[in-house]
């Protein structure tokens, strides 16, 4: 397989991201483009960037693919388009003006307005902030349907250190793709498959049942409205302390749970607050269906989804909610609903991405979780020994994930050189900054164990 | 008849190897697993195998860092509580 291939097949969560772009975009959302913040000791300037660009042999894909459906009912597929275009690296000044609570590596506010957010053709772009202090912050913006959070990740481990070109289009794109005869061939495995998808589906359908609790109210419109960021950071000494904690509380090696038990309380939190009544919480969490230890493949989505449901009497205790999140996990890889979910994904492919976007949305009116959460986990990069960026070290890494409406809240957990990170991520106006500040709190304070401080 | 820590160590390598690992990542028993990058999914689906493949559920109070550092620790418990249920 070539690097110069012309066509690779969407994966079901490519698809799937796809969907969720049309539907922020039609609720009047900026679209569901992510930014990945590397902040660097030391001046990056674009020129080098550049540099490092070109002789990674990646730019080709990343500048230039573009959604195709070549049939209808035919699986769509990225065509590299012929015309070659060049990422987009911009470089900004910004004055040492960190938000309240914020490092200053963590500050994104720019002169002149925000990033450039990569809308259609789908895309990715560079920024590169310098800062008064002399550091600067790479942010790499992507559009969520070419690539997920570890994807962007290896793209940057490998603009750093350029693969072999025999090697590339293996880090890029994984195994062989589908050719169109196979994809004909594959038409007649659909009734299986879709027995398959079956599982998964019947498992989302029982966990959504209403009352689903949220920070959302139905029918309010979000037409221009920004998402907004919150940084919690947490030192080594804290983050080794609320891994105590998760000990102590039951999650053992379940750190993810632990973090989304504690979420679901600190949104909890904001409900009371509210005076809102007992209903159950619904997550659908990412999870990476890459290989263990492999340095690829960088382009394209790689995920399936675990249905978690949290009943009132599971939330009244942390404990009591991280148990029954255990439990839950395990019996859905035991019933396979990952594997399910992907295929259903798979499958879902075949529906005009108009129709998707219905269906997610679906007679719930699109209260399909009552937030979304994920955990990208140690920042591995493609296995280097100590986190550095073409010869400067790394010293914070921070993932910013865009959220509909509704659900309207977002947390992304991230850890870095023993550091955990948390970012909460919401559309404006769904949450005020007092119950932004409450949830906030709450949530370091469930995760550091020195109970809920509301 | 309970196992030997040895085989069944040897059994955790090949579904590690078969069914969670990349093509071509070096490791052997001892290897730490957070390593490799076996996450809570991964770690998960290994304490599945081991219930399938030797019948024992590893109970909660034994999921601790040391039992689950390696194929190696992880197979000395599932031996452990072999010959605590024969």
């Amino acid at each position: 397989m070539s690097s110069r291939r012309l066509s690779v097949p969407l994966s079901g969560s490519d698809y799937f991201a796809l969907a969720l772009d049309h539907d922020m975009r039609r609720s009047g959302l900026a679209g569901n483009v992510c930014r990945l913040v590397v902040d660097l000791d030391g001046h990056l300037d674009a020129a080098r960037l550049r540099e490092a660009i070109d002789a990674s042999g990646m730019e080709p894909w990343f500048a230039n693919a573009a959604y195709s459906r070549r049939l209808p009912f035919i699986k769509p597929c990225w065509r590299r388009r012929g015309r070659a275009r060049r990422l987009r690296i911009a470089e900004h000044v910004t004055p040492p003006a960190p938000r309240p609570g914020q490092p200053e590596g963590s500050d994104l506010s720019l002169p002149g307005g925000d990033l450039a957010i990569p809308s259609y053709p789908l895309t990715c772009c560079f920024d590169l902030v310098h800062r008064s202090t002399g550091r600067t912050s790479l942010v790499l913006t992507w559009h969520h349907g070419m690539m997920d959070a570890r994807g962007a990740e290896l793209l940057l481990s490998h603009i750093n250190t350029p693969a072999e070109p025999e090697q590339l289009a293996g880090l890029l794109f994984g195994a062989e793709p589908q050719r169109l005869h196979q994809q004909f061939r594959e038409w007649f495995g659909v009734v299986g498959g879709l027995r398959e998808a079956r599982r998964s589906l019947m498992h989302v359908d029982e966990a959504s049942h209403p009352p689903i609790a949220s920070a959302d109210g139905n029918g309010v419109s979000r037409v221009g409205a920004r998402n907004r960021f919150r940084i919690l950071p947490f030192t080594q000494a804290e983050t080794a302390r609320v891994g105590a904690h998760g000990d102590r509380v039951g999650a053992s090696f379940r750190h993810s749970l632990f973090y989304l038990a504690a979420t679901v309380r600190a949104l909890e939190a904001v409900r009371a607050g509210r005076g809102a009544g007992p209903a159950s919480y619904l997550v659908p969490v990412p999870q990476d269906r890459r290989r263990r230890g492999a340095a690829g493949p960088v382009f394209s989505n790689r995920v399936s989804f675990f249905f978690y449901r949290a009943e009132p009497a599971d939330v009244a205790s942390i404990e009591a909610l991280v148990a029954a999140l255990a439990r839950q996990m395990t019996d859905q890889v035991r019933r396979g609903v990952p594997d399910s979910f992907a295929k259903a994904m798979d499958m879902f492919q075949r529906v005009p991405l108009a129709w998707y976007a219905r269906i997610l949305h679906g007679p719930s009116g699109g209260q399909f979780a009552s937030l979304f959460f994920s955990d990208t986990g140690h920042w591995r990069g493609a296995g280097e020994a100590s986190p550095a960026f073409l010869g400067m070290p790394v010293v914070d890494l921070t993932h910013l994930a865009p959220v509909s409406s509704p659900p309207g809240l977002g947390v992304v957990c991230s850890t870095f050189e023993g550091r955990l990170a948390v970012v909460l991520s919401w559309v404006e106006g769904v949450l005020g900054e007092d119950e932004i500040d409450l949830m906030a709190r709450t949530l370091r304070a469930e995760l550091l164990g020195g109970g809920a401080d509301r | 008849m309970s196992q030997d820590p040895e085989a069944v160590a040897e059994a955790i390598c090949r579904f590690l190897r078969d069914d969670i690992l990349a093509e071509g990542v070096a490791f052997d028993a001892a290897t730490p697993l957070a390593r490799l990058g076996v996450d809570s999914l991964a770690i998960v689906e290994l304490l599945l195998f081991v219930e399938r493949r030797f019948g024992v559920t590893v109970p909660e109070a034994r999921l601790t860092r040391a039992v689950l550092g390696s194929a190696e620790s992880l197979a000395r418990c599932v031996c452990e509580l072999e010959s605590d249920e024969g």
